[in-house]
């Protein structure tokens, strides 16, 4: 009996053993192997994220007729508009048509850049993420009352671009909301400052939950709190301003939305007394898995035997509360014995929690518990904090702790935890001077995945030396990718790639995408050639705070044009 | 409690007794039994080697007799799993998904075929060839274009 080859399987099993390759490369190298399984895996591609410049999308190959989720986002330049100008309803319609002849599947286009009045066009589109994209929040609401229907397929509506200072407006949730009454997952970026005409407050949000009932997950977040800033250590952590958000209002929103999955307030301004207005969303959302406050007071006080506030959330699998003021370690204990089903929990910014409360909660949960982090708390330092953690320390799989670090006793138990359980992902971060091990160690705990995002303080040294530094033996960790954010220069606002930092990340000879959050010069993006590998090299102007309109941005798109087609002639095997 | 027995008949002629609860986790078989009148040898399954249906019914003893309950015993029957594929060698795998396909055993399609995907995975495009012993078809400019169409696609 001959043995069996993998010809001799029948098509219909070996298209389902080709739709079960998720990774892109490996498809890749698939179509390259025999004709056929090109058409099978071409035939069987249903997700494509876009590469290239955007100029050359005129020669998109058409051969790609499965997919059905697109991603245009990485499309360089990065962060670009796709189209010179926005209003011209010609082009609009080419884009359009364009879209539709060569992805004649498509019904998801996630995270496009500036393509929203032609992909508005594409009447069957169910999901939309415009996250990743640079938009100001007035072009958006405009787009949108300019169509002349109401669209009832779209039910997920991504808005949580990180790269604006400003929010939507009251009047402008309206106006999407009502768009778009379908919804089952709204995220957006909103103003919640009382001190900006038309801000979001008690109103805005009765009536988002009035036009959207069925929504599952709602994502209403601040500008400031999505912002890389980080808070004073020294402030209270209480905002200056009260958000109008009330806990009447709170509960007669979460009357309405009684489908909530998740649900993520980030609101900038402070939102006291809300205890019984969580009461409130236990009772009415029995399916709440996810809730992530910030600024939110007087979530729990614990003070008394009976639970109170988000305690009496029995369902909840990951909670996040940032910047809540008058959290204390009693509350902390209620929180452990009330949720019991917790998986993730967050702490941000709240000043009054210490050690022992943390480890009580850790140890009370320490049955389900396995992604913890815990930032900026003033009474917790590193060290302290991963003391705390210990109950979990066999179980624990994404571990987050940025908090100051201090240099004395508390590195050892730090080694400890980290050796002892050796989470998938484990990120330490801690302020300087003593920053560098832990960040150079985590670039090795990540494996194949680096994020190097140093937190200068400002005027500590030279900027290139800070980056020789910083970087130095990054060539020994055999890294496949890296986001790497350039330290600031505060002289002329920018984050820009150096002499030295372009040198040492030009040894790392295993990458294959860079992303460097910054700008660069030609001659130093020249050096990363040498890297045999490196398939992918982006420019990200996604920092705080943004970069300003200075003279030699056009002269920035051109020569990362000229780099990358240097790029792209070079071979590469697959 | 008895249970009743099924008798399975490989290409071979070889027997294979299970339990009834066993067998008809497999499509095939249970259609087999319920519209056919049975051969006295058991039920013939012509295109299974015996070689191959050892390794079939041993995947479907073990998954008859575990009902996972809680999050614990689903992580050892992946385990399970894991451990079964392990032992296999390339040819034997696509018997196998020749196997569960001519069964209709879903489960063990499913995992076979995930097998073969992950095979293909971090391997070079010759290595692919060799593997599934593939010849190549491209004419040197074909295979530069097919370069070129993944070049669009952001891995």
């Amino acid at each position: 009996m001959g043995s069996t080859q993998f010809e001799d399987l029948p098509d219909a099993v070996v298209s389902n053993i080709f739709s079960l390759v998720s990774d892109v490369r490996t498809r890749n190298r698939a179509s390259l192997v025999c004709r056929k399984w090109l058409l099978l895996e071409r035939s069987t591609r249903t997700r494509l994220s876009l590469r290239g410049n955007v100029r050359d999308l005129y020669m998109l190959p058409s051969s790609f007729r499965a997919v059905t989720d697109l991603d245009l986002s990485l499309l360089s330049p990065w962060g670009h508009p796709l189209l010179p100008t926005t209003t011209d309803h010609h082009n609009d319609h080419l884009i359009s048509l364009l879209l539709r002849r060569h992805f004649p599947s498509l019904h998801a286009p996630i995270r496009p850049l500036r393509l929203l009045p032609p992909l508005l066009l594409l009447h069957r589109l169910h999901h939309l993420d415009l996250s990743c994209f640079y938009s100001w929040p007035e072009d958006l609401p405009s787009s949108i009352s300019s169509l002349s229907y109401t669209n009832l397929h779209l039910t997920h509506l991504d808005l949580l671009s990180s790269s604006s200072l400003e929010g939507f407006k009251s009047h402008d949730l309206l106006t999407i909301s009502s768009a778009f009454p379908n919804l089952l997952r709204f995220l957006a970026v909103c103003t919640f400052d009382p001190r900006y005409i038309d801000f979001v407050g008690d109103d805005a949000l009765l009536a988002l939950s009035l036009t959207c009932p069925n929504l599952t997950l709602l994502h209403l977040a601040d500008p400031l709190s999505l912002s890389a800033s980080r808070p004073d250590s020294e402030s209270d952590a209480f905002a200056a301003e009260d958000a109008r958000i009330t806990a009447p209002a709170l509960e007669e929103v979460f009357r309405r939305l009684t489908s909530l999955e998740e649900l993520v307030l980030d609101v900038g301004q402070n939102v006291r007394d809300s205890g019984h207005a969580l009461e409130a969303l236990n009772s009415n959302c029995l399916e709440l898995k996810s809730l992530k406050l910030g600024h939110f007071h007087g979530v729990c006080s614990g003070v008394t035997s009976k639970l109170d506030g988000v305690a009496v959330c029995k369902g909840l699998e990951c909670l996040s509360l940032r910047n809540c003021g008058d959290l204390t370690d009693s509350g902390l204990m209620a929180i452990a014995l009330g949720c019991s089903r917790l998986k993730e929990f967050e702490v941000h910014g709240c000043k009054n929690i210490t050690e022992v409360g943390v480890r009580n909660l850790a140890f009370v949960l320490s049955k389900t518990l396995v992604d913890v982090k815990v930032s900026s708390c003033k009474k917790l330092d590193a060290g302290a904090a991963l003391r705390a953690l210990e109950p979990i320390r066999s179980r624990v799989r994404r571990l987050h702790i940025d908090c100051v670090w201090r240099s004395s006793s508390s590195t050892s138990s730090s080694g400890g935890i980290a050796e002892e359980t050796s989470p998938e992902q484990c990120r330490l971060r801690a302020e300087l001077p003593v920053a560098i091990p832990p960040v150079v160690e985590d670039g090795v705990g990540l494996q194949g995945r680096g994020w190097l995002r140093p937190h200068r303080a400002a005027g500590e040294m030279d900027l290139s030396l800070w980056d020789r530094f910083f970087l130095n033996g990054i060539g020994n960790l055999s890294l496949y990718e890296l986001d790497y954010w350039p330290p600031q220069d505060r002289d002329v606002n920018q984050r820009s790639l150096s002499l030295p930092a372009a040198g040492l990340i030009a040894q790392c000879s295993t990458l294959r995408k860079l992303f460097i959050h910054g700008t660069a010069y030609e001659h130093f993006l020249m050096m990363l050639l040498r890297i045999p590998d490196l398939r992918d090299v982006q420019l990200r102007e996604d920092y705080y705070p943004a970069p300003e309109d200075d003279m030699s941005t056009e002269v920035r798109v051109t020569s990362c044009s000229r780099f990358e087609d240097a790029l792209n002639r070079r071979m590469i095997n697959d | 409690m008895s249970t009743k027995k099924i008798t399975l008949l490989s290409s071979d002629r070889e027997q294979f007794i299970v339990d009834e609860a066993v067998a008809i986790q497999s499509q095939t078989i249970k259609n087999l039994i319920e519209d056919t009148v049975p051969d006295e040898d058991g039920i013939p399954l012509p295109v299974v080697h015996s070689r191959i249906l050892a390794k079939v019914t041993e995947y479907l003893t073990k998954h008859a007799n575990y009902k996972p309950h809680n999050d614990a015993a689903k992580e050892e029957l992946k385990n399970w799993d894991v451990k079964f594929l392990g032992k296999l060698d390339n040819n034997t795998l696509f018997d196998l998904i020749l196997a569960a396909n001519y069964l209709d055993i879903k489960g063990l399609l499913d995992l076979t075929c995930q097998a073969v995907a992950d095979l293909m995975k971090g391997m070079s495009v010759e290595e692919v060839r060799k593997l599934f012993n593939i010849e190549n078809d491209f004419t040197p400019e074909e295979e530069e274009a097919v370069r070129k169409e993944n070049q669009w696609a952001f891995d």
